[in-house]
């Protein structure tokens, strides 16, 4: 196996699990950066769809944000904000809600609108964008975010979106929702320990009885990934 | 009080906007004032298939503002500054450089 940071790890395993989705919904970041992957070398006929209205882009580049003109440029046909929202999301159109979050609670639920007091925050985030709605509308709800007790919290400063997400996947490895809906670490990526990922979560972390070890990444799919960085 | 950006308008005052149309049209037809600053102004619209119009009589004011979205972008017309996009993260972490920025770029 080729010698992958674990950020690049969590890359490609969410480019992964796009394999057998029809369209995936994305904003900027890593979820965007997985999302190209996966539509570059695992699932070509993924139609990326993004906030700004823009379905069907084939970004060359990773976007700066998501009016980029190239997603315009790239996309099968482009929409008004209003239009994506009432009658692609709602309906339930778009499959797969590739969601980040600043915090995550026990059963997936999000914060990206404050850190601290909403009256008075140490910081002010960039807010819902849209993803109560997105995680409604969509079949689908997958997470992304960077494994860390700052990230992984006990109790949101602010519940943003209820996501009940089917996997969140993180830099150390994937949890997914048990029959009640609390999250539990079902797959640690290679070389990664489950006592590190109990270390960087914020709550009494469940692990699955059949914990699986995520399969490295395979040197196509870090090659592919670094000159996609690198455009 | 609405500001919006669109690529043309014609001599009475109508606007035609196309590429990403975001939330443009909604912003012009919920404030109670409206802006419209246009890349040029031509004597006749030519319409395009799938363009946001705007009749004059939903706006208050047209103004010429060539390259009035940067660092922003006209579709078609002029092209996204993704560096100047990037300082502003040094620049708003700085109230000296913001002042500056400020200064050069605004006041």
């Amino acid at each position: 196996m080729s010698d992958a940071s674990s950020g690049e790890v969590q890359t490609i395993v969410a480019a992964r699990h796009l394999a057998d989705a029809e369209s995936v919904f994305i904003g900027v970041g890593r979820p965007s950066t997985a999302a190209i992957l996966a539509r570059e070398i695992i699932n070509p006929d993924l139609v990326l769809v993004y906030e700004s209205g823009t379905i069907g882009a084939k970004p060359r580049k990773i976007p700066l944000s998501i009016g980029d003109g190239e997603l315009a440029a790239t996309a099968d046909f482009v929409v008004s904000v209003p239009e994506m929202f009432n009658y692609w999301i709602q309906p339930g159109r778009i499959d797969v809600a590739f969601l980040g979050a600043a915090q995550v609670d026990p059963r997936g639920a999000l914060n990206s609108t404050v850190i601290g007091d909403y009256d008075a925050p140490r910081t002010r985030l960039p807010g819902a964008g849209g993803a109560p709605e997105i995680a409604r509308g969509c079949r689908r709800v997958m997470v992304v975010a960077p494994h860390s007790k700052r990230t992984f919290v006990q109790q949101l400063d602010f519940l943003t979106t209820d996501a009940q997400p089917v996997a969140v996947i993180t830099d150390l490895g994937v949890l997914e929702p048990g029959a009640d809906g609390v999250l539990t670490l079902t797959a640690i990526h290679p070389g990664v320990e489950v006592d590190a990922v109990r270390d960087a979560t914020g709550w009494d972390l469940r692990v699955a009885d059949d914990l699986t070890t995520t399969d490295p990444p395979t040197d196509a799919e870090l090659a592919a990934l670094q000159e996609l960085l690198a455009r | 009080m609405a500001i919006v950006h669109a690529q043309e308008a014609d001599r009475r005052g109508n606007v035609q906007l196309w590429g990403i149309p975001g939330v443009q049209k909604e912003a012009v037809l919920a404030a109670k004032r409206s802006l419209v600053t246009v890349e040029r102004i031509v004597d006749e619209l030519e319409p395009r298939p799938g363009a946001v119009f705007l009749p004059s009589w939903v706006i208050d004011a047209v103004a010429e503002a060539p390259n009035g979205a940067y660092p922003s972008y006209a579709h078609g017309l002029t092209d996204r500054d993704n560096d100047f996009y990037k300082r502003w993260d040094t620049v708003s972490r700085d109230r000296d450089e913001f002042k500056a920025y400020m200064e050069e770029h605004v006041l």
